[in-house]
């Protein structure tokens, strides 16, 4: 229970518990107002703040890692304060990780069922016709494993629209990017940087870090990389690493291997040179499954 | 004057940051700048043993920003450069006992009255790193060629970037041209590929570096000294100089022949493929 309640402000309220200081930010408008609340608040107040740690309760607004470091910078940039924690009610995490999850085992579906050989459908209407059942040669009908009445246009729109996000630059070390879906990266994963996303995983860099891919579960995922040293890989469940440089070659970029596909086979990952468009004039593609 | 707060960091201890800052600040004020360095490594402090100023303090960092002496009190001067002062941190309290307010002011008022002034930082990235950087418009990341700093130094360029700290530049220290040519040590082009900022300066390895830093004389009063006159590169580019980085690999002579071609002066080599 909070003992003494020390300032109120309309975006920006203040609240105390003994040496704990707890910033609540009005999560109903955009980041922009509650940083210039936020940064008007501590300058009219920085004689308040010369010191110690804050617990920043953001309320329902769900904020990625830049949004976050923003915050942070306002408080600390602004005061003597360092940002203790970031805080948002148990419920809103719990309800936003079961809105992903559904997400990726609808996508999930669709996508299989789509590789089973079931026709994306055009927006069905209410005249459509629907079409007989194949008889077979006792003339029995026969159904498809896969219902096509369970796949409406809009799920099959969805399973195109798994998000692709994109980070700009090298991911340094210290470093943990979360992506909903697929990721690019423009740029190095460095040693001590971590990249998790719930699909396949494009390195436009060297890759030298952690990456998961289908960390939602997902075996079919991939990693791309124009060159692999020393990370540590997983895709879903399964883990891959090779070990860095020994005394006696301590060189580790550029080892040599160019751009380089990790991904499920047999029940373990298995990382291969990227061949790509001189093996399809041999008789395929070896990185198609 | 209005001046320019420059802070050197590495995020890793031990890999030259208190002798970088001595020796790039002595350089810079030899070439005419007012020069002031302030060790930040409170409770460890060292730049005063480098400089060989240790029995000159009389006050310290502390005492300037909790109003014990005033700001002219706690500049010491340098013992050969005369535009070269030094703000000594305490020895005796620990790095939260001053805020980031108070070291930028403390910056913003030398800024006035220096050309450059540069923040020794501490290892780590605890308060005193947030600190040290605060004030800063410029950062020097002082790394050798070792795994173990080159992802420190990757840590703390995020660290500059996300303060807002846009120029960084690296010294890539202790650079031992032998080992790189066996194949032990990594070479300057793959710590630059890594780390992705500019190289400021490549300083070769030279125990001329430890016999200096005992006589509390820095290197750079040396010209004998490799590394030494690599600083005095460093404080050029500083001062807007543009001088072509050069290899310690490219520069160390290998064969007999190339000694004697180096003692004439001759088919010295200088590279910028870095």
């Amino acid at each position: 229970m909070l003992t003494e309640i020390t300032e109120t402000q309309d975006l920006v309220r203040v609240t105390g518990r003994g040496a704990l200081v707890n910033f609540e930010i009005d999560d109903s408008v955009p980041l922009n107002d509650a940083c210039r609340a936020l940064r008007e608040h501590l300058g009219r107040n920085r004689l308040l703040y010369s010191g110690g740690e804050v617990i920043a309760d953001i309320g329902a607004r769900l904020l990625s890692d830049a949004d976050q470091d923003r915050i942070r910078k306002v408080i600390e940039s602004e005061s003597g304060l360092s940002v203790k924690q970031f805080w948002c009610p148990p419920e809103i995490l719990e309800r936003e990780s079961r809105r992903i999850t559904q997400l990726l085992e609808q996508q999930a579906s669709i996508v299989g069922s789509l590789s089973r050989g079931v026709e994306p459908r055009e927006c069905p209407s209410e005249e459509a016709e629907t079409p007989e059942p194949i008889p077979d040669a006792a003339g029995e009908p026969v159904s498809e494993d896969v219902p096509s009445s369970e796949l409406t246009a809009d799920e099959v729109d969805e399973a195109y629209r798994i998000p692709v996000d994109i980070a700009h630059g090298n991911l340094r070390a210290g470093v943990t990017r979360r992506f909903p879906g697929h990721a690019v990266i423009l740029g190095n994963v460095n040693p001590g940087a971590q990249v998790i996303a719930a699909g396949d995983v494009i390195v436009f860099g060297g890759l030298r870090g952690r990456v998961h891919a289908g960390a939602s579960g997902d075996t079919t995922a991939t990693i791309l990389a124009m060159s692999i040293a020393y990370p540590v890989l997983r895709i879903a469940e399964y883990s891959w690493h090779r070990d860095g440089p020994t005394s006696g070659n301590a060189r580790q970029s550029n080892d040599g291997n160019g751009p380089a596909l990790a991904r499920v086979s047999n029940g373990a990952i298995h990382v291969a040179p990227y061949l790509n468009t001189n093996s399809m004039h041999q008789g395929g593609n070896p990185n198609e499954r | 004057m209005s001046g320019k707060t420059i802070v050197m960091t590495s995020g890793k201890g031990g890999v030259g940051k208190t002798t970088a800052t001595a020796n790039v600040g002595t350089a810079l004020a030899l070439r005419s700048n007012r020069v002031v360095v302030i060790d930040t490594d409170i409770g460890l402090r060292n730049l005063d043993v480098v400089m060989g100023l240790e029995n000159r303090i009389v006050y310290d960092l502390v005492d300037v920003v909790e109003g014990r002496c005033r700001l002219e009190q706690a500049l010491i001067r340098d013992k050969h450069a005369g535009d070269l002062y030094l703000i000594a941190a305490a020895q005796t309290r620990d790095k939260d006992c001053i805020t980031t307010q108070q070291l930028v002011g403390l910056c913003k008022r030398l800024e006035d009255d220096f050309d450059y002034v540069i923040v020794d930082c501490p290892a780590g990235i605890e308060q005193g790193f947030r600190n040290a950087i605060a004030a800063a418009r410029e950062a020097l990341v002082v790394t050798t060629p070792e795994v173990s700093a080159i992802r420190d130094a990757d840590r703390v360029i995020g660290l500059l970037q996300a303060a807002d700290i846009r120029e960084i530049r690296l010294i890539i220290n202790r650079i031992n041209p032998a080992m790189v040519r066996q194949g032990n040590m990594m070479d300057a082009s793959d710590v630059l590929e890594m780390l992705a900022v500019d190289a400021i300066g490549l300083v070769p390895a030279d125990d001329r570096v430890i016999t200096s830093t005992n006589n509390g004389t820095p290197v750079v009063y040396d010209s004998q000294s490799p590394s030494g006159r690599e600083f005095v590169r460093v404080a050029a580019r500083i001062d807007g100089e543009h001088l072509t980085l050069i290899d310690p690999v490219d520069e160390t002579p290998t064969s007999i022949m190339d000694k004697v071609r180096n003692i004439m002066g001759i088919n010295r080599k200088a590279s910028a493929h870095v």
